[in-house]
């Protein structure tokens, strides 16, 4: 009970935080229509416009960067003030972090739902149309690693400021490698080849399989390895993870 | 959680070393229901490293540790249940209001509906901040952060209270509150074990003393035992006119005086406590053609006893 009370607490924070809002809610659509617009003229007149290119892309971006959401969540200074009370209280070990992740990762979910189904709906942006809901399946998986991925930086490195700056690093090396801003396939075989060590690539190569050729063949697998991810950072989490080093 | 035993606290042969170092080395206390234990030492002494183990969050390497008749090992939600702690570093959340701050944490200690709401208006009455409930801690001034600290500790009733350095940093108004908060505490019956730099709070609110120095405990008593330990002289401090700085010397032949200082208009005079020789020490200030205009004596304070045991000053 005090498990839902905490996820329920931490995620009203959030709510209240308005950067939080803002890079969750207002910010992925208007960086779509930012780079959507400047590359307008890049795309042909092919089945997918720059906007849907990068409406997917960018969503994917997004998702990624929930992770400094996470660990904000989970170490931002004036949070973790009163956080270090709940280590005196009767909550267990694993109560403690599994509640600011599974707290960031319900806000995203619900966040990126509502965006990917608005920017559909809305703004036309080809999301799969009947298929959107394997897209919003497949971004919320993204979502899950995301935040294990913040909350294990949290764990390792002890402070916000410590771990939103460590984050920065896989954050970026995932997301230009996984091509979001421009494709760097082309930069020689051994670049693609490292593309693809990347769950940001593994994702948009999924999601554009569904959205233009309804081809499914490759999504078990990534979901697969989405939620695998997120179990190996949770486990080591769980073994990093110091109730003493918090306060 | 309602044990009959008096015993609330019962550590035995503690010990935790950080790698080579031993911050505790085996040491023993009790803490009864209803007493207050005041815990003293300089830095590194081992009371955070001790208060820390107390309260759940930092394993012992050796030694056994009862509270509220359970085992630290074996009962860890069980004792967490029971105990409300005040952390030195302020634990609250600055952006909701007091009320809600406080609502909250109890809520964690499985308290639910009117007795919620009952336990959470006494916790903010207890700290004189029930007409300040609807704010939010940021416009508090730091001595009020500091009793919504101790509220959210003890809204759900604990049975044991530990307090690390509570006071840091506060007003001498906002500090006799919280003093008279703890009394109040105690009264109820709870166990408060109560880390401080201050000698002075100590010294108004402990039953029971214990001074740690280099995680041992190096003496441990009342006020009263721990200042008899130590402090076996007593000064006389003599204002006098005409003084006269060759009685020096005859002060050094009344049987028990250890010093003799002749300033200005000051006479200063220690002696051993067990010598009863008040009467020699004035009639030598008479016979010497001085007036004595005022005189006043003084004991060492438990701030002496500690600089007398552990060679060190407490905010070293």
């Amino acid at each position: 009970m005090n498990f839902i009370r905490i996820i329920k607490f931490d995620f009203m924070n959030i709510i209240k935080n308005p950067s939080l809002l803002f890079s969750n809610t207002i910010f992925p659509l208007i960086l779509i229509g930012v780079m959507g617009f400047v590359t307008r003229n890049s795309f042909g007149a092919g089945e997918a416009n720059s906007y849907d290119y990068y409406g997917v892309n960018m969503m994917i971006f997004m998702a990624m960067l929930i992770a400094m959401t996470a660990s904000n969540a989970f170490m931002e200074e004036t949070v973790k003030k009163g956080n270090i009370r709940i280590v005196y209280a009767p909550v267990s070990k694993i109560e403690i972090y599994l509640s600011k992740l599974i707290s960031t990762y319900l806000f995203g979910t619900v966040s990126f739902s509502v965006l990917l189904f608005v920017e559909q709906t809305f703004f036309n942006i080809n999301f799969g149309g009947r298929n959107i809901i394997y897209i919003i399946l497949l971004i919320n998986m993204l979502l899950l690693f995301g935040c294990s991925l913040g909350t294990l930086f949290c764990c390792i490195f002890k402070s916000e400021e410590g771990a939103s700056g460590m984050l920065q690093i896989p954050v970026a090396i995932f997301t230009v490698l996984g091509g979001v801003f421009f494709n760097i396939h082309r930069l020689g075989r051994i670049v693609d080849i490292m593309c693809y060590l990347t769950p940001v690539k593994w994702v948009q190569v999924c999601a554009y399989k569904i959205i233009y050729d309804n081809d499914f063949s490759i999504y078990m697998l990534v979901l697969t390895i989405l939620i695998s991810c997120s179990i190996a950072c949770i486990i080591i989490s769980q073994i990093i993870f110091k109730p003493e080093e918090y306060v | 959680m309602d044990i009959k035993m008096n015993n609330i606290v019962t550590v035995k042969n503690l010990e935790k070393s950080y790698n080579t170092k031993k911050a505790v080395d085996g040491i023993n206390f009790e803490v009864k229901r209803g007493e207050i234990l005041g815990l003293l030492g300089p830095n590194g002494a081992g009371k955070s490293t001790t208060i820390n183990i107390l309260a759940t969050i930092l394993s012992a390497d050796k030694g056994e540790i009862t509270i509220l008749g359970n085992n630290l090992k074996k009962d860890i939600r069980l004792i967490k249940q029971g105990i409300g702690v005040v952390p030195q570093d302020l634990a609250i959340y600055e952006e909701i209001s007091a009320e809600k701050n406080v609502r909250f944490f109890a809520s964690l200690y499985n308290i639910k509906g009117k007795q919620l709401e009952k336990q959470v208006k006494e916790a903010l009455e207890l700290v004189a901040l029930y007409d300040k409930k609807d704010d939010k801690p940021k416009t508090f001034s730091g001595g009020m952060k500091r009793r919504l600290n101790i509220a959210c500790a003890i809204a759900h009733n604990p049975q044991l209270i530990i307090m690390d350095e509570p006071t840091v940093g506060i007003d001498p108004q906002s500090r006799n509150h919280i003093l008279e908060s703890i009394k109040i505490l105690k009264e109820r019956g709870a166990a408060v074990i109560y880390s401080t730099h201050y000698m002075e709070e100590v010294e108004a609110i402990s039953d029971k003393i214990i001074i740690m120095n280099e995680g041992k405990i190096i003496a441990e008593g009342t006020k009263e035992e721990l200042n008899q330990k130590v402090n076996q002289e007593i000064t006389y401090f003599f204002d006098v006119k005409n003084v006269n700085k060759s009685m020096n010397k005859q002060f050094y032949e009344i049987a028990g005086v250890t010093k003799a200082q002749i300033s200005e208009d000051i006479v200063e005079i220690t002696s051993e406590k067990s010598y009863d020789n008040i009467n020699e020490i004035i009639s030598v200030i008479i016979k010497n053609g001085c007036k004595i205009k005022s005189m006043n004596c003084k004991e060492a304070s438990l701030e002496t006893v500690f600089l007398e045991l552990t060679g060190r000053n407490l905010r070293d």
